[in-house]
């Protein structure tokens, strides 16, 4: 079991899903995507529930999300593949042109949006993931391991580009890179061997670390690992912040 | 490289979003694959078909026994796509249902395919138009090949999907080779009337609605297999599966009615000009100058001649009494290649060797009566083959050199014959053609 | 190399599920020449020897591909060597196992014509290897072979023996030439490039 109990609820803004490799954090994501159905319990996105498949398919198309593993068609160009994302997401036939070349302009692909995919580099294929995410304005953002093979630089720019989604839409990233959370999102959700271990703002989780001198080279990770430690201790009370 | 917004404006593209998946990618591959191994195909053959409508009609068909199974790896191959480039995932969050994003993925290898197998056909068509000698085009079957070949293309999409095996797709081949030929090579039963790809005989025509029934089993089967695949509502398979089951249900039933000879192959178009006459089958009508041209010889040789059968015939059935055979025409790529006799000369022989009639019993023969035929035969139908024995019997044993001679001085009694004394010759000897016994032969 | 070695060596090449397929292709073989009453007249066999070589030649060819084709080249010692081995002993294999199929009648259509089938076959799926990738390699055999046979029937001429070579009896030395031809060209080729990788850079 992946997930064990998990009861969460996102508003609008970045949230950063952080923990350890197998945590749940793939898990919770792609049920948040509605590539996987719960076992048990209930998954409601954008006020719709999504057991009902009509209700599923409406929501699918307010929805984008770049997969950890991002497949492509190495034969397909920047502007084919996302116009083929636009026209699975059922967007109007005569917006997505312009829909396709807005989004690979924002992640600054404009000058290759011709070429085909299998030349261009590890990290650029990466953006052409987030433009195939983003071609259809989504309300919802889902993003497992976005900065994978970003240099850092364009992790730096990455993270202004999510700040400015998160403005009007809900961006959730995965990620087991602290500096990002801290750089980016305005929430925290720290998810450890499928329970939720943590939740607040990047600032308090860098608070828990404190003077504390453990594991860690900089105050987010040393909260990290403090929070971590908490959750992991059976008998130590837990603070979860609202 | 920036992520940031770029002011800069991209070149200016209006172009449908599933226009890379028809044009880019594999699909195209498959139709010229198809064009190109039914290009090899019929490039090999092509002296066999050139020239007759019902042969070019035959080979297209009978050659569905490898494109199809090659077009049902092609889609297996297809199918395992989003396996191999690991997009299953991203396009579960599509809003597009299953449906929608397999046939997006799947019908342009049909589609391509069944293009391939029409262009090839076009050009077959066209190959033989400058050749043809009578008969006309028989596109009835076309339609039928090229639903087959865009419902082996869907199956085998699926197979693709649901295998993640790496030899899936040349097994998938191979068993559709050994799920097609079998019907055509094991004892006949009722399942060759099933099977898409069995070969059509030259002479034989299907009834009109069997291409269509065919085609509602084929393509029923394999949306069946697609709809139950990717479809939500999987009983929605049931529909096209039962339209399957009656074709296949109507097609068994009728059996063998299902094909009859074709009529034109029974009529045949003579000239009356000539004793014998000579006819030629109306599929060949065209052919009919070249073979009176090439017989001219003979039928010049033999005015005034009695005991003649009537005619060359060219029937499919046996020759009726008083009528001989006149050398086969059919199958091409024998005697006739590309609207054309072959050898004249040995068409002739052939010709003067069935007013001969003593096909069947050439080994028991006495050797008087085999001097008078082949003195006969050197007469009226010289040719290179008979320089060629003679040449094998010159270097030979003793007896063959003596008979030989005796062969020549045979020929040459013959050939210095006055007119009247060798009609009448010919006349006593003519009455004798088809018996083998050699009391009646005349002489020499 | 140690005998582990050997032993990881042979699994990273998938050695032993090709040895169960080439031994299924025997099975399908025996199979087949059964249906076409075999015993009654041997050139009814003739689709038992152009279709089984030929599953055979796919399954080694589907057996050449790497997975992890960056890491093998930054192996000590060239390649070269034990691609030669894999695709002459898998051609060893097969050659011995399929002609089991179809003793008895040994002349026209027997176990020699069965292993030179065999051995072309598996040049031209080499070669395909190293053009197409070793998932695709079994098609220009498969096309070849089918066109062939579905061709041979009436031609006629002197260079059918060669171009039709896997229709030919076991006696015809223009089909063994040109099978033993094949063979060495595209054993040579794929010894010397390897597959074609398969994955996005392809």
């Amino acid at each position: 079991m992946a997930l064990d109990g998990v009861d969460l609820a996102f508003g609008p803004g970045v949230h950063g899903l952080l923990g350890p490799n197998a945590a749940g954090k793939t898990s919770l994501i792609r049920v948040l995507a509605t590539v996987a159905a719960p076992s048990d319990g209930r998954v409601e996105i954008l006020g719709e529930d999504v057991g009902d498949h009509r209700r599923r398919g409406r929501v699918r198309g307010r929805l984008g999300y770049l997969p950890q593993e991002f497949g492509y068609y190495p034969g397909f160009t920047v502007r084919e593949f996302v116009s083929y994302v636009a026209w699975l997401k059922e967007m109007p036939a005569t917006a997505t042109p312009a829909a396709v070349e807005r989004a690979v302009a924002r992640v600054g692909l404009t000058d290759r949006i011709d070429a085909k995919i299998r030349t261009l580099s590890g990290g650029m294929i990466r953006r052409v993931g987030i433009a195939q995410a983003i071609v259809n304005e989504p309300h919802i953002l889902l993003f497992d391991e976005p900065t994978a093979g970003l240099d850092p630089e364009q992790r730096v720019e990455f993270r202004a580009l999510l700040r400015r989604l998160g403005a009007d839409a809900t961006v959730i990233v995965s990620t087991h890179l602290v500096e990002d959370v801290a750089a980016a999102c305005t929430e925290v959700t720290l998810v450890d061997a499928g329970q939720i271990a943590y939740r607040g703002t990047p600032g308090a989780l860098a608070a828990l670390g404190g003077s504390d001198d453990g594991s860690g080279d900089s105050a987010i990770e040393r909260g990290f690992m403090a929070a971590l430690r908490a959750h992991r201790a059976p008998s130590a009370a837990r603070e979860v912040s609202p | 490289m920036t992520l940031t917004a770029d002011s800069r404006k991209p070149p200016e593209r209006r172009l449908h979003p599933l226009r890379a998946e028809i044009v880019r990618g594999f699909a195209p591959w498959t139709g010229a694959a198809v064009l190109l191994t039914l290009g090899m195909l019929l490039t090999g053959t092509s002296a066999q078909w050139q020239g007759g409508w019902a042969e070019t009609r035959s080979q297209l068909h009978d050659s569905m026994l490898v494109i199809a199974p090659l077009t049902a790896a092609a889609g297996c191959l297809q199918g395992g796509r989003e396996r191999r480039r690991r997009t299953d995932e991203l396009w579960e969050t599509a809003v597009r249902g299953r449906l929608a994003r397999f046939l997006a993925s799947a019908m342009p290898v049909a589609l391509w395919a069944a293009a391939g197998f029409t262009a090839a056909a076009a050009l077959a068509l066209l190959a033989t138009w400058p050749y043809a000698q009578g008969d006309r085009p028989h596109l009835g079957l076309l339609p039928g090949d090229a639903v087959l070949l865009a419902a082996c293309a869907m199956a085998g999409h699926v197979v693709g999907r649901l295998v993640a095996w790496r030899p899936a797709a040349p097994a998938l081949a191979m068993a559709g080779y050994v799920g097609l030929a079998v019907p055509a090579m094991a004892s006949p039963g009722a399942g060759r009337h099933l099977d898409a790809a069995f070969p059509a005989p030259v002479g034989s025509y299907p009834v009109w609605w069997q291409p269509v029934v065919m085609a509602v089993w084929t393509g029923g089967l394999a949306s069946a297999a697609v709809l139950a695949y990717a479809a939500r509502r999987r009983y929605t398979a049931l529909v096209p599966l039962a339209a399957a089951i009656a074709a296949g249900a109507l097609l068994v039933r009728t059996g063998d009615g299902l094909w009859h000879d074709d009529p034109l192959a029974s009529r045949q178009v003579c000239d009356t000009s000539t004793t014998p006459q000579i006819c030629v089958n109306a599929r060949y009508e065209g052919l009919l100058p070249q073979v009176r041209e090439a017989l001219s010889e003979v039928v010049g040789r033999l005015e005034g001649v009695q005991n003649l059968p009537v005619r060359f015939e060219d029937r499919p059935t046996a020759p009726r009494h008083g009528e001989a055979r006149l050398p086969m025409l059919a199958p091409l790529g024998w005697s006739v290649v590309r609207g054309r006799l072959t050898d004249p000369k040995q068409y002739a022989w052939e010709a003067v060797a069935e007013l001969e009639g003593r096909g069947d019993c050439q080994s028991t023969l006495d050797p008087r009566v085999r001097r008078a035929d082949d003195a006969v035969e050197h007469y009226l139908a010289p040719g290179p083959h008979q320089e060629y024995f003679d040449r094998l019997a010159a270097e030979g044993s003793a007896a063959e050199r003596a008979e030989l001679t005796a062969r020549q001085r045979a020929r040459a009694r013959l050939a210095s014959m006055g007119e009247e004394e060798r009609r009448i010759w010919l006349s006593a000897y003519f009455a004798t053609a088809g018996s083998c016994g050699a009391r009646a032969v005349p002489a020499l | 190399m140690t005998a582990i070695g050997l032993l990881l060596y042979a699994r990273s090449r998938a050695l032993w599920p090709t040895l169960a397929a080439l031994v299924g292709t025997t099975g399908f073989a025996l199979w087949a020449a059964h249906l076409m009453d075999a015993y009654l007249d041997p050139s009814r066999r003739v689709p038992v020897f152009a279709l089984a070589p030929l599953l055979a030649a796919a399954v080694i060819g589907t057996s050449l591909y790497t997975a992890s084709d960056e890491l093998d080249r930054t192996a000590v010692r060239p390649w070269w060597p034990r691609r030669l081995v894999q695709l002459l002993g898998l051609s060893a294999v097969a050659a011995a196992l399929l002609p089991t199929a179809v003793l008895g009648d040994t002349l026209v259509f027997g176990p020699p014509a069965m292993i030179r089938n065999t051995l072309g076959s598996t040049g031209v799926t080499a070669a395909a290897a190293v053009l197409f990738g070793a998932r695709l390699s079994w098609l220009p055999a498969f096309g070849y072979v089918s066109a062939v046979y579905l061709a041979s029937g009436g031609a006629r001429g002197p260079a059918v023996t060669v171009w039709a070579w896997p229709m030919q009896p076991g006696t015809q030395t223009g089909a063994w030439a040109a099978a033993l031809v094949a063979f060495a060209a595209g054993g040579a080729l794929y010894v010397a490039r390897g597959a074609r990788p398969e994955g996005a850079r392809a």
